[in-house]
């Protein structure tokens, strides 16, 4: 098991504090706290596991994701700036 | 020598998304959570592409890679900015002025 392999499992685990206060939270802000949180440990354990899996088609996977990620995370917040 | 530096960077990189979710776990509100965010999105990215560039590779999948850690870098404080905006706004919200108010 290589770095690499180590990064993208505590990466993974990362994860899990977004999606409990995703869960557990009133807040629309903290919401988008926790999108954007899990967003990016998304992106580095897409970099991550292009290299574990030797499969470089993941970082276009990664790349799309933070682009995707971006746009969304704008949209998001401004529904919940002008509407909610 | 290569891969030593593969693994300091990784390693370098996994601190910070350690140190960024502790943080933001433990953290009361999202303006502090926000605060931790920051290396997260910032310092990690460059990191993990500094290793990808030790690691060797083709030269566009290098490239790939750093283009990622750009965008999150550039898209961060754009982020963290209007998150902590809207929050602002939803606790001061702006007073809202009846037609009667405003006059003919």
């Amino acid at each position: 098991m290589n770095a690499w392999a180590v990064a993208a499992g505590s990466i993974l685990l990362a994860i899990a504090p977004a999606a409990y206060l995703l869960v557990r939270s009133s807040n629309l802000v903290d919401w988008y706290v926790a999108m954007q949180w899990a967003g990016t440990l998304g992106v580095l354990m897409l970099l991550c596991l292009a290299q574990v899996l030797g499969r470089p088609g993941f970082i276009d996977l990664a790349l799309a994701l933070a682009l995707v990620d971006y746009v969304s995370g704008l949209l998001f917040i401004t529904v919940i700036e002008r509407w909610l | 020598m290569g891969a030593i530096l593969v693994d300091l960077f990784v390693a370098a990189a996994l601190g910070m998304v350690v140190v960024g979710s502790t943080g933001a776990a433990y953290s009361r509100g999202p303006l502090a959570r926000l605060h931790f965010l920051g290396p997260l999105s910032l310092l990690a990215p460059p990191l993990l592409a500094a290793a990808w560039t030790c690691q060797g590779g083709s030269f566009a999948d290098t490239a790939k890679c750093w283009l990622t850690a750009l965008v999150l870098i550039l898209q961060a404080p754009i982020l963290t900015h209007v998150a902590a905006h809207a929050h602002w706004r939803r606790r001061h919200p702006e007073p809202r002025t009846s037609p009667e108010e405003l006059g003919p």
